[in-house]
């Protein structure tokens, strides 16, 4: 793309953009730290975590410093227009993922590791797959890759079926599971879904980056498989 | 376009040249009735160029000549035969820089009415006088000293004086030339809002350098670029996600 004549603005565009891949950087380790104290139920991780969200939700505030200015002061258009409201938008859905990650390592007392071998193999799988497509996403994001963010749109599905596998497994166990574990087991429900909404948030990303290339709003790329979504 | 969109103005092929070098390249548009259509694009464009033909101002430029046609309703504007005073009339124009004539508030409105002899008594006229003002939201300020001069008015309020004087022959058209680039920005809104209440009543195609301007007060607006029209469509869409990406470029500020 051709350069702005004014250099300010073009560089106050070029460091949102990089605001938003650091903080996307930042979310996507808290994810994976998140996830792994959950599943390894490594309780030390906590603060870790802890601190690590306090960093991204300083870094949503200061992209919305960033595009505050931006709005007010440059009176941006067409693509610069979407490009930093979607910026906006990614940065509230990495906050929420950061968040997510945050709340997994907080189960990490949960003692997953103890559990059923396959609850604990569906959930790294379950896991592995939304902390994929929100890496994805912070590539389509860098690059400008329609395709692959519209491929992130696409794979929902399959997180989505993986997490009805492990709900309908918790399902079961929770009839048979003595009063003093029902906290646990509804924990575990909670954590299931958090770990989804990651690969959800994600897409919202992907949808977003492909609103500020092509200005095309994706609208129900999403096939609903989760009846049991609240 | 619009369904049920009724056109007020259709340009056919239009080209124009000063002497030997091309300032319109065949441009064709369409501007819908009581809506604001605004043409952007970089200096010497030929976007007032092109709002100048429909009103044949250019028939004063000796070396200009305007080839292809172009219909205010089903009247051919350049047909030798009509008169451009009375097709002035129906298509008024106001200016850049406030050009009120060196006569009082009244008589300025009350020229148009009185050359083209709209009105058969002075009670008339005045009725003519105040309704304009009233129209153009000037009579407040003015009402009490309608025979100081124009020319001693703020310059938002001369402007509006104009578009006062424009619609007083009760015109079917305005066309607008920069009419704010003059003015600050209190000014610039308070005819900002007149034209958008104006454009109930009348057909308004406004020049302008703001984009900003444009986006605010336009239901469609036409990119021009080395005399061609480069892309035409709703505002929304031209601001928000134009489909050549030479519009993008211009409005981004990236042009060149």
């Amino acid at each position: 793309m051709i350069k702005h004549t004014l250099s300010n603005f073009e560089e106050a565009l070029t460091e949102l953009k990089s605001s938003v891949s650091k903080m996307g950087g930042l979310t996507e380790k808290l994810c994976k730290d998140g996830l792994s104290a959950f599943i390894a139920s490594n309780i030390d991780m906590v603060e870790v975590c802890n601190q690590q969200d306090k960093v991204i939700d300083k870094a949503e505030r200061s992209i919305n410093d960033q595009t505050y200015k931006l709005l007010a002061l440059q009176a941006p258009m067409a693509i610069d227009l979407r490009m930093i409201i979607s910026s906006l938008q990614i940065a509230s859905c990495l906050e929420r993922c950061g968040d997510y990650g945050r709340n997994l390592a907080r189960r990490s007392d949960l003692r997953l590791s103890e559990a059923s071998p396959s609850l604990s193999s569906g959930m790294k799988r379950l896991g592995d797959a939304a902390i994929l497509s929100l890496h994805n996403s912070l590539n389509a994001h860098a690059t400008g890759n329609v395709e692959l963010a519209k491929q992130i749109c696409s794979g929902d599905t399959e997180i989505d079926k993986i997490y009805l596998s492990i709900f309908s497994k918790l399902i079961k166990e929770i009839r048979d599971v003595p009063e003093e574990r029902i906290t646990q087991v509804s924990q575990m429900f909670l954590s299931a879904k958090n770990i989804e909404r990651i690969g959800d948030q994600a897409t919202n990303i992907a949808e977003l980056i492909i609103f500020a290339e092509t200005g095309e709003v994706i609208e129900d790329s999403r096939i609903k498989i989760d009846e049991s979504a609240l | 376009m619009e369904e049920n969109s009724e056109i007020k103005i259709d340009a056919q092929n239009v080209n124009v040249f000063y002497a030997d070098k091309q300032a319109i390249d065949n441009v064709s548009l369409k501007v819908e009735k009581s809506k604001i259509t605004a043409l952007i694009g970089p200096s010497g464009c030929g976007k007032s160029t092109f709002l100048r033909c429909i009103n044949r101002m250019n028939d004063v430029i000796p070396s200009c000549r305007v080839e292809g046609k172009i219909l205010v309703d089903e009247i051919d504007v350049n047909n030798p035969e009509l008169d451009p005073v009375f097709l002035r009339a129906r298509v008024g124009m106001v200016f850049q820089k406030p050009n009120p004539f060196p006569k009082s508030i009244f008589d300025n409105i009350a020229y148009g009415p009185r050359i083209h002899g709209l009105t058969n008594s002075k009670s008339e006229l005045d009725d003519i006088v105040k309704e304009s003002l009233v129209r153009a939201g000037l009579w407040a300020e003015v009402s009490d000293r309608l025979f100081d001069q124009g020319t001693g008015l703020s310059g938002g309020q001369q402007q509006r004086l104009c578009i006062a004087r424009a619609i007083a022959v009760n015109p079917e058209v305005i066309l607008m030339d920069e009419p704010c680039s003059a003015l600050d920005p209190i000014a610039t809104a308070k005819i900002e809002e007149l034209m958008m209440n104006l454009s109930q009543n009348y057909t308004i195609v406004i020049v302008t350098h703001s984009m900003q301007q444009a986006a605010r007060i336009s239901q469609k607006t036409a990119f021009f670029h080395l005399g061609q029209l480069i892309e035409m469509d709703t505002t929304d869409k031209i601001f928000t996600n134009p489909n050549n990406p030479k519009t993008q470029d211009y409005i981004t500020g990236r042009f060149g």
